[in-house]
């Protein structure tokens, strides 16, 4: 089970974070500081795996982006490092070529599509088609409410 | 009319008034972009907080307005800015206002958002939402309940888990199956957070696995996974289904979770590892996915290692990952490889060289990894080479890891007591090198080798000296750097074997010289002292022995060297080193001048000296003192005081009619108070007295404030008194709660059951899983898939388990056998059923044990009183079930007897035996 993901800059600026587990404020804080500095110490070309207190931190870096998250001992490495790519792909078919403004303006966006691929922790769809057409259902029906085209329950009225 | 409509006008007015103003910040309100691009634009750190200060001041305002635009934006800026570090605990109630508006999902979703963002266990306003919640999961808008069970699955606290895990569960019915399988997922949270919920709820999520949407089984597929990470062994009756899935699954993901989930069972169930045999290996050889190739070989070592075959396959797939050009896939083989080690010691021999190439990697997980399967690799006869190849990479290695080289070699070597090691002068160089290595933070450990192994192993103390000789004169240790951190342990014991094996030492001048260096004031003081003991004891040896001989030239210069270079020891902060070289000093004074007066005087004391000096000490073993017999006398069981066991028997022994006075009234308090034995368990003793004597100090200390002028004089005596009452008073089960002779006895009776509880509990599941462990699998597996959280563990604190009490961080969540009372394979059989809760076995207070007591001597009445009424019965030729009712008839009324009367029958029963 994923525990938290992160995804920080090279100058270990928070991009995204999300805590799949009750961490407190402090605590947060306190994560952030300690698994980016030990994340971005690390040189290149080394392994993408970090023990951390009783967690593994997997990571991977994309262009200035590394992306981490932090599972149970058990959990398969090479797996979790698939999820992160899974992620990442699903971000650049929805964004176009996906850079770390997009993250930073659309941070929510990136929040949702977090959402569509984990739900508590764990890889809920594998489909990046399947993510991708219900984000731009989602997206259509925010627009449609917006324009007044949708009933009241929310169902759009053009689409069937 | 006229005041009515005007009442309603001003009604209208008012919300009509706040929208204008709503409108007006909406407008001006700066939109999420512009304050992203306005923070990103201030340069420096300071600047830059000051500016996002500023912006959480707007945000304050904003977000207060009743326009729900201005409203979403503002909480967007503010969950960005959390997200940045700033919190956003103070828009909580704004988060929840947003998540309830219904008109639009868009603002739904940013509240939402927020929430899940922003809230933990420590949020006040979780109280609010589960209604909020309830709604959205079954709202018809598929969108909505996805966003309320993404929520959920991160804000989910043991109180939202108990108010909305069946509505969550309810739509594991749901006909989209993008919902279904969310609910799945997020059920696990659910159980997380709320145990409870997992008992009525498995059933379903087992049927799950039979979806007709593959995106709904691998969801169950995982939540089931992740459960039997926590219990494998309830589990095991599931195997058939993964089973099946196994064969049938066409995505990698679920199948990573279904080999993974084998892997946790295999070690439980042998049959299982045979089974899967075939569908295993024809992964391993077709899969083109490394991670699934990877998780098939974590389950073959981790619980299949009785299938040589496919043990075999695993190892030449492990072979290939070895020699991959990616570090994460060389660690992975290796981290598999370490499981092996116990089973199949020779398999990963094999691949040795390529091992001990990663011991030298850039990358230090690599490195580790390498290292520990090196250590488990070592045999009697590549102890050298092992070590040679050690020492080698700690040229180049990093300082962490050289360390930790350095500690390896001397573990390797010391384990089992010097098992491997065959030839102890090689050894001896080796620890000499070890010494020398740069920045090392063994050098006590070194050290300790060093002593130990001249100490036991006699022939080697002579190489020994030799060779530790250069490293006591190579004054470049002596120098306090970085470099030779932890060099002065090693030095100690190197100065104190020389001192000690001095016979062995050839140049004692040059020795000398070296023992009395200046610099060996850089040393700490407890080495300097070592030195300047060692001086004397190689001074000693240094004379010859036959007797009288005048003193040659070469021991007065010696001796006069030790004297000039004693100075500056002479004059130590150290009081020991000072103490040591002073008296040193004195006794190579009283010899030369002794010397002076008659030639060869000053020998003879000197040579005293050496004769003393030269008794060996030797090594005592841990265990000598058992071997030492007690003496006779020494009564360790007897009574400390007659008077005093009068006292223990006459306030605790009930049965004891003639127990004075206070013995009676004491008695009868306890027949007549009813929790008496509540009053008096251990725990509850403790905190009365804990209580009663803070009150006493209380009062004790307030008298004294208000009396303080009767105190000057019998101070001490006040507070006797006043001891002496609230001993009176709080003392009374103090004292029965442990006297002596009664303490002894109760051991007698029940020290299986008390004293090694916790041993039996834990040896009870320990012992199951042993097992296990020792007819199935090996160790290492054992170790692997150990339950997060061992059953035993589970059982002990299920008295008072609260499953609603939060999980800590770290702790794990509460096995399915946390409950009690249900056992969906209690029909499965196996002996221990799971769900069994072991009866929990209390220190029971002797006043219960005597109860128990009495109820055995009754029941032996009884017994007795039956016998002797079936006798006459049978003489009578009665009926025998006659007999039973009656018998049945007396137990009855006995029951409903009160104690006082109860008593009363105890003693005619007591009677009757008699």
């Amino acid at each position: 089970m994923i525990h938290f993901a992160l995804l920080f800059s090279r100058q270990g600026k928070v991009r995204l974070s999300k805590y799949y587990k009750p961490y407190s404020q402090k605590e947060r804080a306190k994560l952030v500081k300690e698994v980016t500095s030990q994340i971005l110490s690390r040189p290149s070309k080394l392994c993408n795996v970090v023990e951390h207190r009783n967690l593994k931190l997997i990571y991977k870096r994309y262009a200035s982006l590394y992306f981490t998250l932090a599972v149970d001992d058990e959990e398969n490495e090479l797996i979790v490092l698939e999820m992160i790519q899974h992620y990442v792909e699903i971000l650049d078919r929805y964004f176009g070529n996906v850079c770390e403004l997009d993250l930073i303006f659309n941070f929510h966006k990136a929040y949702y599509l977090l959402d569509e691929v984990f739900v508590a922790g764990e890889l809920q769809e594998t489909s990046k088609k399947l993510i991708a057409r219900l984000v731009s259902e989602q997206d259509a029906l925010v627009e449609a409410a917006k324009m007044g085209t949708v009933e009241q329950d929310g169902t759009p009225l053009q689409y069937p | 009319m006229s005041s009515m409509s005007s009442l309603g006008s001003q009604r209208r007015l008012k919300p009509e008034s706040s929208m204008m103003g709503s409108a007006s910040t909406y407008m001006f309100q700066k939109n999420l972009k512009d304050m992203i691009t306005a923070i990103r634009a201030q340069k420096g750190d300071g600047s830059q907080k000051n500016f996002i200060n500023k912006c959480l001041q707007d945000i304050r305002t904003e977000i207060v307005s009743p326009d729900v635009r201005t409203k979403a934006v503002a909480l967007e800026k503010a969950t960005y800015l959390h997200t940045l570090g700033f919190n956003m605990n103070w828009a909580s109630f704004h988060v929840v206002e947003l998540m309830s508006v219904s008109v639009n999902v868009k603002y739904k979703r940013v509240g939402y958002l927020a929430a899940t963002q922003s809230f933990g266990d420590d949020t006040d306003v979780v109280l609010l939402i589960p209604n909020l919640l309830k709604k959205d999961l079954a709202s018809p808008n598929p969108a909505e309940a996805a966003l309320a069970i993404s929520c959920l699955g991160n804000i989910v606290t043991p109180e939202l888990s108990q108010t909305l895990v069946a509505d969550v569960y309810s739509l594991l019915n749901n006909h989209k199956p993008d919902l279904r399988r969310r609910a799945c997922l997020c059920l696990y949270k659910c159980f997380l957070r709320y145990p409870e919920a997992l008992r009525p709820s498995f059933a379903r999520l087992t049927e799950c696995l039979e979806d007709d949407d593959q995106s709904v089984v691998q969801a169950a597929v995982t939540v089931l996974s992740e459960l039997a990470m926590h219990n494998p062994k309830t589990y095991l009756p599931l195997a058939p289904k993964f089973y099946k899935l196994l064969t049938t699954s066409s995505s990698n993901w679920m199948t990573i979770k279904l080999v993974k989930v084998f892997g946790a069972l295999t070690p439980l169930e042998p049959r299982l590892a045979k089974k899967l045999v075939g569908p295993l290996s024809e992964i391993l050889e077709t899969t083109s996915a490394k991670s699934l190739m990877y998780e098939c070989i974590r389950t073959v070592v981790g619980g299949m290692t009785t299938q040589e075959k496919i043990v075999r396959q695993a190892v030449d797939k492990l072979k290939d990952m070895l020699d991959d050009q990616d570090p994460n896939i060389k660690y992975l083989a290796l981290h598999a490889l370490t499981f092996l080690l116990e089973t199949h010691p020779r398999i990963v021999a094999e691949h040795k060289g390529n091992i001990f190439g990663c011991v030298e990697h850039e990358d230090s997980n690599i490195q580790y990894c390498a290292l520990k399967i090196v250590r488990g690799l070592v045999t009697k006869k590549t102890l050298m080479d092992t070590t040679a190849h050690l020492m080698g990479a700690m040229g180049r290695a990093e300082q962490r890891f050289r360390d930790e080289l350095v500690w390896s070699v001397v573990h390797v070597c010391m384990n089992d007591r010097y098992a491997l090691v065959t030839d102890f002068v090689w050894y001896l160089t080796v620890l000499a090198d070890l010494v020398q290595v740069p920045a090392s933070c063994h050098g006590g450990l070194v050290g300790e080798q060093l002593i130990d192994i001249c100490l036991r192993v006699e022939v080697v103390r002579e190489s020994a000296v030799a060779i530790l000789k250069p490293l006591l004169l190579d004054g470049s240790l002596l120098e306090s750097t970085p470099a030779n951190k932890t060099v002065p342990e090693a030095l100690k014991s190197i100065a104190w074997i020389i001192g000690e094996y001095a016979c062995f030492v050839t140049d004692h001048a040059e020795v000398i010289k070296a023992l009395s260096n200046p610099s060996v004031t850089n040393l700490p003081a407890h080495a300097q002292a070592v030195y300047v003991q060692s001086l004397l004891k190689v001074y000693a040896s240094a004379i010859p022995e036959a007797k009288l001989v005048p003193m040659t030239a070469e021991l007065t210069a010696m001796c006069e060297m030790i004297q000039e270079n004693l100075k500056p020891f002479k004059n130590s902060l150290h009081l020991e080193v000072r103490e040591r070289s002073c008296q040193l000093s004195t006794i190579l004074e009283l010899a030369s001048s002794a010397e002076d007066a008659t030639l060869g005087r000053g020998t003879a004391i000197m040579e005293q000296f050496s004769l003393a000096l030269s008794e060996e000490i030797q090594p005592v073993s841990h265990r000598a003192q058992k071997k030492v017999e007690a003496p006779a006398a020494l009564g360790l069981s007897a009574p400390l005081s007659k008077e005093w066991d009068g006292l223990l028997l006459s306030s605790d022994d009930e049965d004891d009619e003639d127990g004075g006075a206070e013995g009676r009234k004491k008695r009868s308090k306890g027949s007549k108070s009813k929790p008496v034995t509540d009053l008096f368990t251990a725990r509850k003793t403790k905190e009365q007295i804990a209580r009663e004597e803070k009150d006493a100090r209380k009062m004790l200390k307030s008298h004294r404030e208000k009396q303080s002028m009767y105190y000057l004089g019998d101070d001490a005596s006040g507070e006797k008194k006043k001891k002496g009452k609230k001993n009176r008073k709080g003392a009374a089960p103090e004292v029965e709660a442990a006297p002596e002779p009664e303490l002894t006895e109760y051991m007698k009776q029940s020290y299986a059951g008390n004293a090694s509880r916790p041993v039996i509990k834990g040896e009870d599941d320990d012992s199951s899983e042993e097992e296990y462990a020792s007819e199935y699998q090996d160790a290492g597996a054992a170790a692997r898939y150990a339950p997060k959280v061992s059953a035993s563990d589970m059982h002990a604190g299920l008295g008072t388990y609260d499953p609603l009490a939060p999980l800590a961080r770290g702790e794990d969540m509460p096995t399915v056998e946390a409950y009690p009372t249900y056992d969906p394979y209690e029909n499965e059989g196996g002996g221990r059923s799971a769900f069994q809760v072991p009866e929990r076995r209390e220190r029971k207070h002797k006043s219960e044990r005597k109860k128990e007591k009495e109820k055995e001597k009754k029941a032996k009445a009884k017994k007795a009183a039956k016998k002797a009424a079936k006798k006459e019965k049978e003489a009578a030729g009665e009926d025998a079930s006659e007999d039973k009712k009656g018998s049945g008839k007396e137990k009855k009324e006995k029951k409903s007897k009160s104690s006082k009367a109860d008593k009363v029958t105890e003693k005619l029963s007591k009677a009757s035996i008699d």
